[in-house]
C-alpha cells in the first residue's frame, strides 16, 4: 500500500500551532496547486478543521519523513520546529487514522458529529481541482462510510457533552419536539443568551425575557423575536411557559415555590426550570411539585458526564467497525493493484471476440447474426469474470501480482504492445514494494 | 383445520419471541439501522396476524373470540397492531419491548389454551351482534392497556429524570410529552370503543331480553368498568389532574380492567356470569 498521512491536531500541537496551520478556503486552491506539481505525487487531499490540519498523500513512492515534513510545511506555513510535533503515518496505519477521525473516535470531543461532514467537503474540494486519485476517493469514501457506520451503528454521537446543549436535551426528554415550547429567559447575561441560543437552534415557539434592567430585556427579546415582560416574572408569565431558564445573579432565588403554585393554578402543563445561576434563582421547593422538573448547573454536570461515559462504552464497539473497514479497504487496494491487466484482458478479448464474430459473419445467415453476436459476448464474459476472479484471489496472495505479471504477458498482441509495456511497467512497480 | 389453528400459530409464536429476543439484544448493543429494520418486520408481522385472524373469522362465521385462546390472541394481536400503527406517528425505540412481550405471552397462553373451538361454545357468542360487541370490547381493552403501557413508560420516565438517574430507558424512551400523548390518544379512543360496544350490548339486551337475560349480570361489572374509564377520559380531556397522576391512574384503570375481563372470560366460557 503506498499512502502516507502527515498532520498537526489538538493530540499533537498548541492551539496557536493549529490556528496558524490551518489551511483556509483563501490557499487550498493554491496548496494542491503545488501538491500536484510534484512528480511524486498521484494524489493528494488535504483535510483542514478548525481543530486539525492533515495532508493524506498517494505518493508513487514513499516520501522519507523529512520531505514529508518539508511538504507539510510549504503549505502551511509552519516552522521547521512546528512542523517537528506533527504525526506522520503511512499505509494502513494512515488509513486507521483517517477512519477514526471520520467515526469521532480521534475528535476532542469524542463523537462529534461535524468531522465527516469536514470530511466530505475535504474530499470535494480535492475533487474540484482533480487532486485525488482512484485510490484516495476510494480512501474517503471508506471514510464517510466509517463515519455514517460509527454514527448509526452505534451510540458515540449520543447525549449532551456540553451544559448548554445538555440543557436542550433535557428539554427533549420532556417535550419531544421543541416547536411547540414556549420559553420564559429569566436574565439577560451571557449565560441566559448562550442557553437561549442553543434553544433557539432547537426551533423553540416563543420567548419571553424578564431582566432587571428592562432595555437588556429588550436587546435579547429583539435578538431572539420575543417579548420582554416585567421584573420579577409573574405568575402569568410562569403560566406561560413550558421551559424556564434562569441565570441572574440575584442573592435570593426570584421564582419562589408560591409564585410556582399560583402558576400551576393557572395552567397546568409540564414544566422544565433550568437554573444556571450560582447561588441560585429557583426554590428547590418547587423541584417537589407534580410535573414540575428543576434542574442546576451540578445536575447537567452529571448527565454531561454520564453520557462522556456512555461514548466512551459505544467507542469500543465503534472501534471495531473501522478495524472491519480499514480491513476491507485493504483488501480493496490489492485487489486494484490488478486493475491495469483486468482492463488490458477485457479489452483484448473484445477485440478478439468482435474480429472472429466480423470474420465469420459470411457463414451464417442474417437472420443468425444477432445470435452469433449474442452467443460470443456470453462467452467472452464468461471467461473473463473466471479470470478476472481468480486474478483478484491471487492479488491477495503475498507473489499475487506474478499471476498479473504472467497473464499480462500472455496477453500482448502487435496492437497492444505499448499498452502491456505500460502495464507490466505499473506491475512491476507494485511488486518492488 | 389444523394449519390455521395450530402450526400457523406456532410460527407466528417463534416469530414474535425471535423478534422479542432480537429487541432484547438492541438493548445491550444500540444499532439505529437493526431498529429500522426491526420496525417493518414488526408491521409485517401484525399485518400476518391481522390477515390469519381475518382468515380465521371467515371460516369460523364469527371473530375470533370463540375459545379463551382466541380472545387472548386476538388481544395480543390488537395490542401490537396498535403498537405498529403509532410507531408511525412516534418513533417509540425500545418501548417495543412492552407490546410485543405482551402479544408472546398472549400467542402462547392462546396456543396452549387451544384456538380450535370446540362443541362446547357458549351459544351466545355467535350471532353478529355478539361478535360486534365483543370484537370492539377486546379492542377498547386493547386500547386501553396501551394506555396504561403508556402510562407506565411516563411513570419509568418521570422517576428517572426527577432522580437524574441517565440510564438506558433515560436515552431510550419516548419523550414523557409523546408518552402522555400516545397515552391520552388511546384512552379516548378506547373510551369510544368502550362505549360503543357497551351501547350494543344493551341494545342487544333491549332487543332479546328474554335470550341475553343471563348477560345483564355481565353487563353490571362492565357499566362500573365504562364509568370509571368516562371518569379518567374526561380527567385526562379537561385537564383535571396533572400528568404524572394521570399516567398513574392510567396504570391502575388498566390494572382493573384486566383484572375485570380475566373475571368476565372465565365466567363465560365456564356459563356462570359474574
Amino acid at each position: 500500500m503506498r499512502i502516507e498521512a502527515i498532520g498537526i491536531n489538538h493530540h499533537t500541537s498548541p492551539i496557536e500551532v493549529r490556528d496558524k496551520g490551518s489551511i483556509g478556503p483563501q490557499r487550498i486552491v493554491a496548496a494542491y496547486e503545488t501538491l500536484l506539481l510534484s512528480s511524486n505525487i498521484e494524489g493528494a487531499i488535504i483535510l483542514s478543521t478548525c481543530n486539525r490540519t492533515e495532508l493524506y498523500l498517494s505518493p508513487y513512492q514513499h516520501h522519507e519523513t523529512t520531505r514529508l515534513r518539508d511538504i507539510f510545511a510549504s503549505l502551511t506555513r509552519l516552522t521547521g520546529e512546528e512542523v517537528a510535533s506533527a504525526f506522520t503515518l503511512r499505509d494502513e496505519e494512515a488509513v486507521s487514522h483517517l477512519f477514526r477521525v471520520a467515526a469521532g473516535l480521534d475528535s476532542q470531543m469524542l463523537g462529534e458529529v461535524q468531522i465527516i461532514g469536514q470530511v466530505k467537503d475535504a474530499l470535494t474540494q480535492a475533487q474540484e481541482q482533480n487532486a485525488p486519485n482512484t485510490v484516495l476517493n476510494k480512501l474517503f469514501g471508506k471514510a464517510i462510510e466509517a463515519g455514517k457506520q460509527a454514527r448509526h451503528r452505534t451510540q458515540i454521537s449520543r447525549g449532551a457533552v456540553s451544559v448548554a446543549s445538555a440543557s436542550v436535551e433535557m428539554a427533549t426528554r420532556i417535550f419531544g419536539k421543541l416547536d411547540e415550547v414556549k420559553v420564559l429567559l429569566v436574565g439577560a447575561g451571557e449565560t441566559s443568551r448562550l442557553a437561549a441560543r442553543h434553544l433557539q437552534s432547537a426551533g423553540v415557539a416563543g420567548w419571553r425575557i424578564s431582566n432587571r434592567t428592562h432595555a437588556n430585556a429588550q436587546v435579547v427579546a429583539d435578538l431572539l423575536g420575543g417579548m420582554a415582560v416585567a421584573w420579577p416574572p409573574s405568575a402569568e408569565d410562569l403560566a406561560w411557559a413550558d421551559l424556564v431558564v434562569s441565570a441572574t445573579s440575584a442573592d435570593e432565588p426570584v421564582l419562589t415555590t408560591r409564585l410556582m403554585k399560583q402558576a400551576r393554578k393557572q395552567a397546568r402543563q409540564m414544566r422544565l426550570l433550568l437554573d444556571l445561576a450560582v447561588p441560585r434563582d429557583i426554590e428547590p421547593g418547587i423541584a417537589k411539585l407534580d410535573d414540575t422538573y428543576l434542574y442546576t448547573v451540578d445536575d447537567f454536570e452529571e448527565l454531561v458526564a454520564a453520557n462522556l461515559a456512555s461514548r466512551e462504552k459505544e467507542a469500543q464497539r465503534a472501534t471495531k467497525l473501522v478495524d472491519k473497514l480499514v480491513e476491507e479497504f485493504a483488501e480493496w487496494y490489492r485487489e486494484n493493484r490488478v486493475a491495469p491487466t483486468i482492463q488490458q484482458l477485457q479489452q483484448v478479448l473484445e477485440e478478439l471476440r468482435q474480429q472472429e464474430v466480423a470474420r465469420s459473419a459470411k457463414r451464417f445467415a442474417d437472420s443468425d447474426q444477432e445470435q452469433v453476436d449474442k452467443f460470443s459476448r456470453s462467452l467472452v464474459r464468461k471467461i473473463t469474470s473466471l479470470l478476472i476472479a481468480n486474478l483478484k484471489k491471487s492479488a491477495l496472495e503475498e507473489d499475487g501480482l506474478q499471476t498479473a505479471r504472467a497473464l499480462t504477458m500472455a496477453l500482448v498482441t502487435d496492437d497492444h504492445r505499448d499498452d502491456a509495456d505500460t502495464v507490466l511497467e505499473k506491475l512491476d512497480h507494485e511488486l518492488s514494494h | 383445520m389444523n394449519t390455521l389453528y395450530v402450526t400457523l400459530p406456532l410460527i407466528l409464536v417463534a416469530f414474535s419471541s425471535g423478534l422479542l429476543a432480537a429487541w432484547l439484544m438492541l438493548i445491550a448493543r444500540p444499532d439505529r439501522k437493526i431498529e429500522e429494520v426491526l420496525v417493518r418486520i414488526g408491521t409485517v408481522l401484525s399485518l400476518i396476524m391481522i390477515h390469519w385472524l381475518v382468515v380465521m373469522a371467515a371460516i369460523q362465521n364469527q371473530a375470533p373470540v370463540l375459545t379463551p385462546g382466541q380472545v387472548l390472541v386476538f388481544l395480543g394481536v390488537q395490542i401490537w397492531s396498535m403498537h405498529s400503527l403509532l410507531q408511525r406517528k412516534v418513533r417509540q425505540r425500545f418501548f417495543s419491548i412492552f407490546p410485543l412481550t405482551v402479544l408472546t405471552v398472549m400467542m402462547v397462553l392462546g396456543t396452549c389454551l387451544g384456538l380450535q373451538p370446540g362443541a362446547d361454545v357458549p351459544a351466545s357468542l355467535f350471532g353478529f351482534r355478539s361478535g360486534f360487541h365483543i370484537t370492539l370490547s377486546v379492542a377498547g381493552v386493547a386500547l386501553l392497556l396501551g394506555s396504561g403501557v403508556f402510562g407506565t413508560a411516563h411513570l419509568i420516565l418521570h422517576r428517572q429524570i426527577k432522580g437524574r438517574s441517565f440510564g438506558k430507558w433515560y436515552q431510550n424512551l419516548p419523550s414523557l410529552n409523546d408518552l402522555d400523548r400516545l397515552r391520552g390518544t388511546t384512552l379516548g379512543y378506547g373510551w369510544l370503543l368502550i362505549t360503543i360496544s357497551v351501547i350494543s350490548a344493551m341494545s342487544n339486551l333491549y332487543l332479546n331480553p328474554e335470550r341475553d337475560a343471563a348477560m345483564v349480570s355481565h353487563l353490571h361489572p362492565m357499566l362500573t368498568l365504562w364509568f370509571l374509564i368516562s371518569l379518567l377520559a374526561a380527567a385526562d380531556r379537561f385537564r383535571w389532574l396533572g400528568n404524572r397522576r394521570l399516567a398513574g391512574a392510567s396504570l391502575a384503570l388498566s390494572c382493573v380492567m384486566l383484572l375485570l375481563i380475566v373475571v368476565s372470560v372465565v365466567e363465560i366460557f365456564t356459563g356462570r356470569f359474574a
